[in-house]
């Protein structure tokens, strides 16, 4: 009976961690092609498996990496991302405070407003007509606006500042303290943990944002990186600034630029998130959604 | 007289209340300021908008000024060749990916649930988060490498096993079966978090008495773990719900090409086509409306649903 029960459980045990490794392998190899490809020179693009680069040519990592609109997206896309993150804090706090007083009389509307917003949504179309009414087309507002609040994360920092000791925010009143000073001296030096849980959401989510550039950038100055990496897979000249592209006769494979464009926006990203996690997932418990 | 004097000067405590309670709480009314006309702006604004869908909108006129019309371009829609097409392809793409995408994070939670901590599990949890972390236009990008005809990784392996190349993305049979499979790959890892999550809460004892009473643990999986997820699940089950109309906008835009246009097209990406590429702004707002009122109502039924079914036990 014991030898039998300690089988199965072996058996459970080699199911388990196969089915992990073969998981990972299937999220790894897919990286590893990606930079194989990447230093592939033309002349070695061919349908034989490789798993390792039979010639190494950087020709496509010095394309990629000299060209200046590239640069000039990159530069668009952390501008965009930092600016977004900072005004979204700033949105969240300011209004999620209010809201977390229960003296406070508009308490109860500001909150069913923010609420209704979860339900309905004005939809495409009058959204975009929105942005464009507002004149914020081809300005970097229309990136950085539309995404500063949402009812999840407001409700999530209201829930977060309702669980602070109430007798901080008291005693700071008894001392004549107004609520602005309580708020930024006392309450968000005691919510780091949760900011940067929204900080981050807010970073990776303007990183990997692309449908807002799509719709509101006509200008290719203005482009982010995401929307330059969607172009140069319709056509590599995408990488350069007028979109004249480079001498084919002595350009890498477009195979080649494609996939190091690509490694060259996840970089960051992969280089992050490891550290990072444990923030990502914070949120997400804390978040409210149990059973 | 009296009486009248009584009321007059309720009246002015009232108001003087209403003054007092405004001039109290002026700093809180000020910190929510920005918030509210973000909300004016941003949120109802648009939300205002959404009455062109029963208007000829045209820029000029604008919502004042332009004719009414009903339900006109509801009727064009509900009579139109691409409604079938359409509304059976969002309905066939997203309840495909929930049948198949949705059970698959429950499982490999409780498979890291059966590891051992240690540096493996952290390991492989991590490298499971990953795709999670990326745009659909990186994954994309990924995939049109991959799945290349003529230097792709999969058709490399296919080549191997002598099956001809196959070009993935302009193959109409692939496209749903490549969604469902990249969606699948992008968010397992992160989905189980929630679920892992819940199965932490659960009590150890448990766990041993269930031991002790001779359970295998394969056992204790089926009769222990699996039923303690349930609320969990119905929960996550609701929420998605609500998005049976969503068939994941950001996945087929980036993949889909006019080659699989028949098999890709959802409503999502038609009212983009008809709204932002044709200019049709009150037909496809009059489709999104249909869109996020088919939603909420999905919302509001299955919750009262699994409120029913679960004696009130689950519910959002």
């Amino acid at each position: 009976m014991k030898i039998k029960k300690l089988g199965s459980d072996i058996a459970l045990d080699i199911f388990c961690y196969t089915i992990v490794a073969i998981l990972c392998l299937t999220i790894v190899i897919p990286f590893w092609n990606l930079f194989v490809t990447s230093v592939t020179p033309k002349s070695e693009m061919t349908l034989e498996f490789k798993w390792f680069p039979t010639v190494v040519d950087w020709g496509a990592w010095k394309t990629v990496v000299t060209s200046g609109y590239l640069w000039l997206c990159f530069k668009n896309t952390v501008v965009r991302t930092l600016l977004a993150t900072v005004v979204s804090l700033f949105f969240l706090s300011t209004f999620a405070y209010p809201i977390s007083r229960d003296e406070f009389p508009a308490r109860r509307f500001l909150t069913t407003m923010i609420m209704v917003t979860m339900f309905f949504t004005g939809g495409l179309i009058p959204t975009y007509l929105n942005i464009s009414e507002l004149g914020l087309m081809d300005t970097i507002w229309a990136l950085v606006l539309p995404g500063a609040m949402s009812a999840f994360n407001v409700i999530l920092l209201k829930n977060f500042f309702k669980q602070l000791p109430g007798g901080l925010v008291e005693a700071a009143k008894i001392d004549g303290a107004n609520d602005v000073y309580i708020l930024f001296r006392i309450v968000l030096p005691l919510s780091l943990p949760i900011l940067a849980t929204l900080a981050l959401w807010q970073l990776v989510g303007n990183w990997n944002a692309w449908f807002d550039c799509l719709l509101y950038i006509n200008d290719r100055q203005q482009y982010v990186l995401q929307i330059m990496l969607r172009e140069l897979q319709e056509t590599v000249a995408a990488i350069t600034e007028g979109g004249a592209g480079v001498d084919a006769s002595q350009a890498p494979p477009s195979e080649a630029i494609i996939a190091t464009s690509n490694l060259f926006v996840i970089l960051p990203i992969i280089c992050v998130y490891p550290f990072l996690q444990k923030y990502f997932v914070k949120g997400l418990t804390v978040g409210g959604i149990k059973g | 007289m009296r009486v009248q004097s009584g009321v007059h000067k309720l009246k002015k405590t009232r108001w003087e209340k209403f003054t007092t309670s405004c001039y109290q709480n002026k700093y809180l009314y000020l910190l929510a300021l920005p918030g509210f006309i973000w909300l004016v702006l941003f949120a109802y604004k648009p939300m205002l908008g959404v009455l062109m869908a029963f208007q000829d909108y045209n820029i000029i006129g604008g919502l004042w000024d332009s004719p009414w019309v009903g339900f006109k371009h509801f009727q064009t829609f509900f009579s139109g060749k691409d409604f079938a097409p359409i509304m059976g392809n969002t309905i066939k793409i997203s309840l495909l990916q929930l049948l198949f995408g949705f059970p698959m994070p429950i499982i490999l939670a409780i498979i890291f649930n059966e590891l051992r901590t240690g540096a493996y599990k952290k390991v492989t949890q991590t490298i499971s988060y990953l795709p999670h972390f990326l745009s659909w236009i990186t994954i994309a990008g990924m995939m049109t490498t991959i799945l290349s005809p003529s230097t792709g990784l999969v058709n490399n392996v296919l080549v191997m096993f002598g099956i001809e190349p196959i070009y993935f993305l302009a193959e109409k049979s692939m496209f749903v079966p490549i969604l469902i499979i990249s969606s699948i790959w992008k968010e397992i890892g992160w989905s189980s978090v929630i679920y892992l999550a819940s199965l932490a809460g659960l009590d150890q004892e448990v766990g041993e008495a269930a031991t002790i009473d001779g359970c295998t643990r394969f056992q204790k999986i089926i009769y222990i773990n699996f039923p303690y997820l349930m609320s969990t699940v119905a929960i996550m089950l609701i929420l998605r719900v609500g998005g049976i109309l969503n068939a994941g906008f950001d996945q087929i835009f980036n993949l889909y090409s006019p080659a699989t246009y028949d098999v890709a097209d959802v409503l999502d990406t038609y009212v983009y086509r008809l709204g932002i590429s044709g200019f049709q702004y009150s037909l496809s707002t009059a489709i999104g409306l249909f869109k996020s009122v088919v939603g909420v109502i999905m919302v509001v039924v299955t919750n009262w649903l699994t409120k029913r079914l679960s004696d009130g036990e689950v519910s959002l």
